[in-house]
Formats: C-alpha cells, sequence, structure tokens
C-alpha cells in the first residue's frame, strides 16, 4: 500500500472515531450521572435539599451527612458485614459452580438435562414464599442473626445462576481442545488445569463479579435473618434513612450510598481486566 | 520426733479447714452467681425511628432506662418502617420475636388476632385515663390492648403567611370552623398567574381519602360485629372527599396536576419556593417546615383541621407493644410506661412530628412550642381524633392497597369516573372476601 492510502486510512479512521468517542462520553456521562449526582448531594445541608431548583453541586461542603453515618449510623461495622458475606460468597460459589458447572456441560444429555431442569425450578419460587421456611432452616443450624447464616443463604440463592452462567461458558469451549490434550498424553486434571481454566476465566470473572454485586446488594434476606445490629448489612443500615410516604434523609443517604458504593467499583475496577484478558487466552490458531 | 498420731490429726485438721474454705467458696459463688444470672436480662426493643433527633431521643431513653435498671437492661433494634410487617412476621414464626416493639394501630392488628401481642390491659390501666378513648380504642382488639398509642399524625392543611399577608386574606384561626367549601375558595382565590394555589401529593391517596371521609362521617364498613360478616358499603358520604378532591383537579384547576403523582412530602420545596399558597399533607412534614424556618425565615402555619359534617379524622396512631413470646412481660410493660413518662414521648413525638397521646405529654410539647402558631394548631388538632372503625376490619388493608389505592389512583389521574370508583372498591371487596 502507498503512503498516501495509508494515510487516507488514517484519515478516514480519525473521522471514524470522533463521531465513536462522541457516542461513548455522551454514555459515559449518562451512565455517570446519577453516581455524580449521589456525590454532590451528599454533601448538601438539610436545607439546601428541600430548595425547588436543585444545583448539580452543593453551595458549600456539608461534612456532617457522613459525621452523622460514620459515627453515628454504624455504616463501618455494616460495610465490614458485607464485606466479609459477599467476599466468602463470592469465593464459595466460584468454588462449587466451576466444577459443578462443568460437570453439567460436559456430562452425558440425560443427566445434564435433569440438572438444568431442576436449577431453573429451583428458580421459579418467589421469595415470600420461601422465606418462612427458610428462616425456620437457618434458625435450626443455630445461623440465625449470623454473617455466617447468610453466606450459606446467598450461596444457596447464588448457585443455580452460577451454574447455568458457567455451564454456558464451558459448552462453548470446543471438545476438540480437550480431545487433542488427551491425545498428546495429558491427564484430565491437566486438560482442566491447562486447557480448561484458562479459557474459562472471563465466565468466572463474570460470575463472580455477578454474584459479588448481589451479594453486596441484597436486602430482603438480610432483612429477616438479620436481627442485631451487629450482623448488620450495609442495604439494611443504608434503609434506615428512608421513612414512610416517602419521607427519605436524602443528605446521609446519600453519604451512605456513596461510600457503600466504592468497594463495588475497587472490585469490578479489579476483576474487569481478567474479563478481558480471559478471552485473549484462545488456543485456536487460525 | 513428730509423733505420727499427731501428724495425721494435723492433715485431717487442714483437709478439714480446706473443704470448709472450698464449700464456703462454692456456696458464695452459686449464692452470687444465681441472683445475678436469674436477675440481669436484656429486652430487644424494635423501633424504626429513623429521623436524627427520633434516635437520639430514642437512645437517651433507653439509656436512662438502663441505667435506673441495670438488671433489666433493654437493647435497640432499628427496623425499617417500610418493612416492619415482613420482619415481624418471621421473627413472630421463628419465636425470635423482639420483647418490645413499634408499630402503627392498623398493621398490628392482624398480629394480635393471631395471639402474637400480649394483652397489655392491665399493666397499662394508669394511662387510659391519660389519652383520648378513641385513641386507646385503636390499639385494642377484642376488648384487650395489645398496642399503647404513643403518637399519631393528623391530616392538615399548610399555609404560606406570607402569601396570604400580601394577597391580603385572612388566615383561617379557630377549630371547627375551616370548612371544605371554605378550602376550596381559598384554592380558588389563590390560583392566579400561572400559579396554583394548592399542591396535594396524592401518589398513594387511599388511606388519606378514609380518614378523611370521616369528616363526612364516611363508614365504608358495616355489620362489624354481626355474625353474619362485615359488609362494604360505598355511597355518598364515602365518596364525598374524592369527589371533593376531583372537582378541585378538574372543575377549579387550583391543584397543580404535577403534585399528584408526588408523595406527600413531594411539593414541600414547591411550597417553599413560594410556588403554592398551601399544601395538603401530615403532620409529618412540620420538621421539615422547621428546618426552613430557622435557615430562611420561612413563615408557615397549619390551618385548622378541615370541617365537613364534622372536623374528625381517623387516628391510626404509633403504638408499642409486647410480644407474646416475650419471657420478660412485665418488664417489657414496665419500660413502656417508663417510655410514656410524659417528657419522654413529648420529646419522641415533637421529633416526628407527630401529636403525643397523653394529656401530660401533650401539654409539654404545647409548651415546648409556644411560639409556633403552626405546630399549636397541629397539637391542638389531636383532639379531634377519633377511632376509624375500618382499621378493624379483617381484610382491609389488603383492599386499601390492592384495591382502594389503584382505582383512586386511576380516578384523581381522570381514567375513570366516580360511579367506576364506586364499582370497583364493591367489586375488590367482594373478590377479596
Amino acid at each position: 500500500m502507498s503512503t498516501n492510502a495509508v494515510k487516507q486510512v488514517k484519515k478516514k479512521r480519525k473521522l471514524y472515531l470522533i463521531p465513536t468517542y462522541f457516542l461513548v462520553i455522551c454514555y459515559v456521562i449518562f451512565l455517570g450521572f446519577p453516581f455524580l449526582w449521589m456525590f454532590t448531594t451528599s454533601f448538601k445541608s438539610p436545607y439546601e435539599l428541600l430548595q425547588l431548583n436543585q444545583s448539580l453541586f452543593p453551595e458549600g461542603f456539608y461534612m456532617q451527612n457522613y459525621v452523622d453515618i460514620l459515627e453515628k449510623r454504624g455504616l463501618i461495622n455494616a460495610a465490614k458485614n458485607s464485606l466479609v458475606i459477599a467476599v466468602c460468597t463470592t469465593v464459595l460459589t466460584t468454588i462449587f459452580a466451576v466444577p459443578a458447572g462443568y460437570a453439567i456441560a460436559r456430562l452425558r444429555k440425560v443427566f445434564s438435562g435433569a440438572a438444568t431442569a431442576w436449577i431453573l425450578i429451583s428458580q421459579v419460587f418467589p421469595v415470600s414464599l420461601i422465606i418462612i421456611p427458610l428462616f425456620m432452616a437457618v434458625r435450626r443450624v443455630g445461623l440465625l442473626d449470623s454473617i455466617w447464616g447468610l453466606v450459606l443463604v446467598y450461596l444457596v440463592a447464588a448457585l443455580p445462576f452460577a451454574l447455568w452462567m458457567l455451564k454456558g461458558y464451558v459448552s462453548a469451549i470446543p471438545m476438540d481442545l480437550e480431545e487433542a490434550g488427551a491425545m498428546d498424553g495429558a491427564s484430565s486434571f491437566q486438560i482442566l488445569r491447562h486447557i480448561v481454566f484458562p479459557l474459562l476465566v472471563p465466565g468466572i470473572v463474570a460470575t463472580a463479579l455477578f454474584t459479588f454485586l448481589n451479594s453486596w446488594n441484597e436486602f430482603f434476606f438480610a432483612l429477616v435473618l438479620i436481627q442485631s445490629p451487629e450482623s448488620e448489612t450495609l442495604p439494611l443500615t443504608l434503609a434506615r434513612f428512608m421513612g414512610s410516604e416517602g419521607q427519605v434523609l436524602l443528605g446521609p443517604l446519600a453519604a451512605g450510598a456513596f461510600l457503600a458504593t466504592i468497594p463495588s467499583l475497587v472490585v469490578f475496577g479489579i476483576m474487569q481486566k481478567k474479563l478481558a484478558s480471559g478471552l485473549l487466552a484462545g488456543a485456536v490458531k487460525g | 520426733m513428730i509423733n505420727p498420731h499427731r501428724k495425721k490429726e494435723k492433715i485431717v485438721k487442714k483437709v478439714k479447714l480446706l473443704s470448709i474454705l472450698a464449700a464456703s467458696v462454692m456456696v458464695t459463688s452459686v449464692a452470687v452467681a444465681i441472683p445475678a444470672r436469674a436477675s440481669t436480662i436484656e429486652m430487644t426493643y424494635l423501633t424504626p425511628a429513623y429521623l436524627k433527633g427520633t434516635v437520639a431521643t430514642t437512645e437517651r431513653i433507653v439509656a436512662d432506662w438502663n441505667k435506673a435498671n441495670p438488671t433489666t437492661k433493654v437493647k435497640i433494634v432499628y427496623g425499617d418502617v417500610n418493612n416492619m410487617d415482613d420482619k415481624l412476621t418471621t421473627a413472630f414464626a421463628g419465636n425470635v420475636a423482639p420483647d418490645i416493639f413499634q408499630h402503627e394501630a392498623a398493621s398490628i392488628l392482624p398480629f394480635a388476632k393471631q395471639g402474637y401481642l400480649a394483652n397489655l390491659t392491665q399493666e397499662m390501666r394508669p394511662l387510659k385515663s391519660t389519652m383520648p378513648a378513641g385513641l386507646w380504642n385503636v390499639g385494642s382488639y377484642a376488648a384487650k390492648l395489645h398496642g399503647v398509642p404513643t403518637m399519631t399524625q393528623t391530616y392538615s392543611v399548610f399555609a404560606n403567611v406570607d402569601a396570604f399577608k400580601k394577597a391580603g386574606v385572612p388566615i383561617p384561626v379557630g377549630s371547627g370552623t375551616f370548612t371544605w367549601d371554605d378550602y376550596r375558595a381559598l384554592a380558588k382565590k389563590f390560583t392566579t398567574d400561572g400559579k396554583y394555589g394548592v399542591a396535594w401529593g396524592l401518589r398513594s391517596p387511599a388511606a388519606m381519602s378514609m380518614i378523611m371521609g370521616m369528616n363526612y362521617n364516611a363508614k365504608f364498613f358495616r355489620g362489624l360485629t354481626a355474625s353474619g360478616g362485615t359488609t362494604l358499603s360505598v355511597g355518598a358520604a364515602e365518596l364525598e372527599v374524592p369527589s371533593r378532591i376531583h372537582q378541585m383537579i378538574y372543575t377549579d384547576k387550583s391543584i397543580d396536576p404535577a403534585s399528584l403523582t408526588m408523595t406527600g412530602a413531594g411539593p414541600i420545596p414547591g411550597f417553599l419556593a413560594g410556588k403554592y399558597a398551601m399544601i395538603f399533607a401530615a403532620t409529618y412534614i412540620a420538621g421539615d417546615l422547621d428546618t426552613a424556618a430557622k435557615a430562611s425565615g420561612f413563615n408557615w402555619t397549619a390551618l385548622p383541621l378541615l370541617k365537613g359534617a364534622t372536623n374528625q379524622q381517623g387516628a391510626n396512631p404509633q403504638t408499642l407493644s409486647v410480644s407474646a413470646q416475650s419471657k420478660y412481660k412485665k418488664q417489657a410493660a414496665a419500660f413502656i410506661r417508663f417510655m410514656m413518662q410524659d417528657k419522654n414521648l413529648a420529646e419522641l413525638a415533637l421529633g416526628e412530628g407527630l401529636t403525643p397521646s397523653t394529656a401530660g405529654s401533650l401539654k409539654i410539647a404545647q409548651e415546648t412550642k409556644k411560639g409556633s402558631a403552626g405546630w399549636q394548631q397541629i397539637l391542638d388538632d389531636g383532639a379531634a381524633l377519633a377511632l376509624a372503625p375500618f382499621t378493624l376490619v379483617p381484610g382491609y388493608q389488603k383492599w386499601k392497597d390492592t384495591v382502594l389505592q389503584p382505582a383512586m389512583q386511576q380516578y384523581i389521574q381522570g381514567k375513570i369516573s366516580i360511579s367506576e370508583l364506586k364499582k370497583r372498591q364493591l367489586d375488590g371487596w367482594k373478590s377479596i372476601r
């Protein structure tokens, strides 16, 4: 290709990039605006929040919202509980779901079909139907009002969907790769460790992220199973900034919600690189 | 040489001494330990308090109690006001209910019927004479007191005093004098220059329309005590309040249509900005109005309760109950009496923008808010609260939430007629029964 032709292609690409970047920036603003609004609202005084015309930026930095939630509302303890619960649930779910998902995807069709149907059926029951029996069961095993009870419940709640997701990812990995590995003399474990697992990383990361966010945000099970303030999770603490008939303590709620968002963002920031990196771990050369 | 006989005697003596000492220590330990174990108890108190002031007051009251009763301690458990029913239902089913809890009268009725609540009639007898009979009865079921009424809200018209002054319109005063017709006329008067006279947050109009219906003697349910069951009757009295609201929205055009989908507190910013001369809301908004008054000098007041045939409103007070599962019912009742002390109750009620239930606490609240005409009116209005019989009807809550609420919303939005509103109420009740 001549130098001129290359230049023209580059120019065309630049022209194409302008609207692309513009759209991406618009989308980022669209997604980020509520977060920005929440952040600036957390610095507004109660009177400022009663104004008809709300500005994006606060008149001053009213720090009392943060002081209230950190000193008087037990937000730090709740955040600690939420973090322990979400991390433990995510780790346990991944440990159970990866081999189980592989088994469901690779085992005989009859077993796979039955397992998939069973997973689907378990997702059909509404929470309100199972909450009292679940409550009794958790109580019977002595895990009521315990964060470990919540971990157990979240694990059970997260597993079906995690299995469903991972089954899809495993199914997408060609059997030919595993067979090629076997022909080269690799053991089953080696095939899993060196061929399947690297290709499954994006699926595991996506499943882990999904599980983490669900556990981090879950409200209803925590409401019912947690009794004492010491075991409260973040969503329970944040709900206490809302009253009946639409009343809300907007400043402290925004401050609490902003702080509660940070761990999710950090976890997502760390793990999202893995989402893409696994995709590059392909084994088939063209 | 030591005599072996004496040596043996010495050893026996030592053993005896040690045995006596050990026995004494054991007896003393047991004597100390047994009463300590038996008398040091911890009760849980579930409260939906969430406002800064109310949380502080609750903690202060509990700290005072714990200081005065070191062997009968109370531990606060905060609940979510919007999920109290779920929390209590599972707690009762799992036999882990809090010893004491705060909820609202209409919502504790199902729990009382299922036998989950302790009978407090005897324990609270001294309080009976200190509050209006109507309020006392709201907390009772089958002639047993299950929830001690603590504080309650009324629905009022709040006015921007400066707007009234500027328009040269006198502010209505005097309980039982301000009629629905007066209200409608005032709303029309202030509807000028593109401004609406009133904003009315009507996102959830069902409870309000029933409570205000008592102004026109709306009963809704009949045969409450009859063996044949309760019947719903929707006549002119029951439809009067919805009809008047509809006229103000569509005939007079004096209610801001933007406010119709707001919550009760939604119109406050517009009210503070001078967009409306009046808003209709429950008294809990008084706290926000006080905040604005302090920050900007906003001049507000509450008008006397609206009057139709009467100015009575149905009461659905906050209540304190003791779980039937509690091992410490007597101690829990004593804690409730402590909370109900005049100073405590007045402070709690003012923090929530509600009217305290007992005469003594009402007096303290009135003295505390001496300088505010709006608060004086709110606190005076407590006398017009009466038992709303519909709160005692089995299935009322379900009917209100699943039938009346959507039907009223559609009527207010002009999507259905008044006859359709009536039909939906009646048909809905039949399907629930």
